[in-house]
């Protein structure tokens, strides 16, 4: 299990892939779809939608591939059009209008979380990681993701959406607040009652 | 890796842990081969929307082409009307006008105009309607401004004889010569405005006529001098509206 920008190809596969050497192509793919797919898994939430926009993502790579200098290696320029793709999306109108038809107000996708059951049951142990990520808002799980699994700065994010820097602060401090609860051990509400 | 911002809690750095710990990599829905199925599909796709960017550009052209041709024949190319409230009755200059007094000054000079020759009452409105730089001058127009080549009615009604309708050609001509030196009339022109103009250069037209008939039959010099106020008249209004309509179009 590599990550994305571990994956780099051989210079003669590569070279034979930008002329367009089919079976060089399908080498490439092999090397870098898994972790393509594993990252816009992450930062899409949904698995139809992260199939579409993965594949976007891989017609962007060998559309654009000649254009490759190899000045990095080649997952860490796939994982660039990734998240732009994913980023993309998730910035676009009609994205914002579908979170907004289910939420007032609040953006981060309540809409997700009405999905979700009231209490979320046992958290310990039992608990899907997967599934806390996924409890995330769209935008935070994209923010949460690229700080802290990915490696991108406050300001690479903020970039990245086109906002400012205390957006990418605050969507990280509301999803670590939410994963908190994931993980906290129920506790059980006493009411007091003063005699 | 970066510090997180919030490193207080430890449920945190739990939670962050677990997620760098997720396996970064997940089985791809479909093969090599299949993304080359679905690619070629979506390029097809594309190809088919594209092919109807040539059809939308020849549409919107051949559109464009059309409005061209309808606004040539329909407008002539040239002089649009806008029309307004007001109505012209027939060619010799009868303005109907609505109720109340309009604010537009050429209709009144208009309204002074169709009043008739003999009115004094309407030359005095002609001469109140006018800006002061029109109704300063009664002298003959030496510095081709409108007030220098403007008639006065008063002083015009005052002179007889021979020698004032001699005096009376020289002032029209004076006029029409600064109306030749004023800017083609604009594109598009008001219906009153129009209506006056038109109406004016009619009764010059017939004053003319019925001048050289006059001439042709008879020198009678009391018909051809009151002819010739008349047709200063006339020419001095004419030169209002056209001053008026000038001063309007380069008003914003």
């Amino acid at each position: 299990m590599v990550r994305l920008t571990d994956i780099n190809v051989p210079p003669d596969v590569l070279a034979s892939a930008r002329s367009g050497g089919e079976c060089a192509q399908a080498a490439v793919y092999a090397a870098v779809a898994p972790a393509t797919f594993g990252l816009v898994r992450r930062l899409a939430g949904s698995r139809a939608l992260a199939e579409d926009l993965f594949q976007e993502t891989m017609m962007a790579v060998f559309q654009n591939l000649a254009s490759f200098r190899g000045e990095a290696p080649l997952g860490a320029w796939v994982r660039q059009i990734a998240v732009s793709k994913c980023l993309m999306y998730l910035r676009s109108p009609w994205h914002r209008a579908r979170l907004r038809l289910g939420s007032d107000g609040d953006a981060d996708g309540r809409w997700v979380e009405s999905l979700l059951p009231a209490t979320p049951g046992p958290r310990a142990e039992s608990v899907d990681l997967e599934r806390a990520l996924e409890s995330l808002a769209p935008t935070a799980r994209a923010v949460v993701w690229l700080f802290e699994v990915e490696g991108y700065s406050h300001e690479e994010i903020a970039q990245s959406f086109g906002r400012s820097v205390s957006f990418s602060k605050s969507q990280l401090a509301r999803a670590h607040a939410k994963l908190r609860q994931w993980f906290e051990p129920p506790v059980d509400s006493q009411t007091c009652t003063t005699l | 890796m970066h510090n997180s911002i919030e490193q207080t809690n430890g449920q945190t750095q739990a939670c962050i842990q677990r997620l760098r710990n997720l396996p970064p990599e997940t089985m791809p829905p479909y093969n090599w081969q299949e993304f080359q199925r679905r690619s070629l599909r979506h390029s097809a796709a594309a190809n088919d929307a594209m092919d109807w960017r040539p059809i939308a550009a020849a549409a919107a052209f051949l559109l464009f082409v059309c409005a061209i041709a309808i606004w040539g024949r329909v407008g002539g190319g040239g002089r649009h009307v806008v029309a307004d409230s007001g109505a012209v009755e027939d060619g010799s200059a009868t303005w109907r006008r609505d109720e109340e007094p309009s604010a537009n000054y050429t209709d009144r000079v208009w309204q002074a105009d169709t009043k008739g020759s003999g009115d004094p009452a309407g030359g005095a409105r002609t001469a109140d309607s006018a800006p002061s730089t029109m109704r300063s001058g009664e002298t003959t127009g030496s510095d081709g401004t409108p007030g220098a080549l403007a008639p006065n009615v008063d002083s015009t009604r005052r002179t007889t004889g021979s020698g004032e309708s001699t005096m009376a050609a020289n002032r029209s001509r004076a006029i029409e010569s600064w109306l030749a030196t004023l800017p083609r009339e604009p594109a598009v022109v008001r219906v009153g405005t129009r209506a006056a103009v038109a109406g004016l250069e009619d009764r010059i037209a017939q004053v003319d006529d019925l001048m050289t008939s006059i001439r042709i039959d008879g020198v009678q010099p009391d018909h051809v001098a009151a002819l010739q106020r008349e047709r200063l008249r006339l020419v001095g209004s004419l030169a209002q509206v056209r001053y008026a309509e000038v001063v309007a179009s380069e008003s914003p």
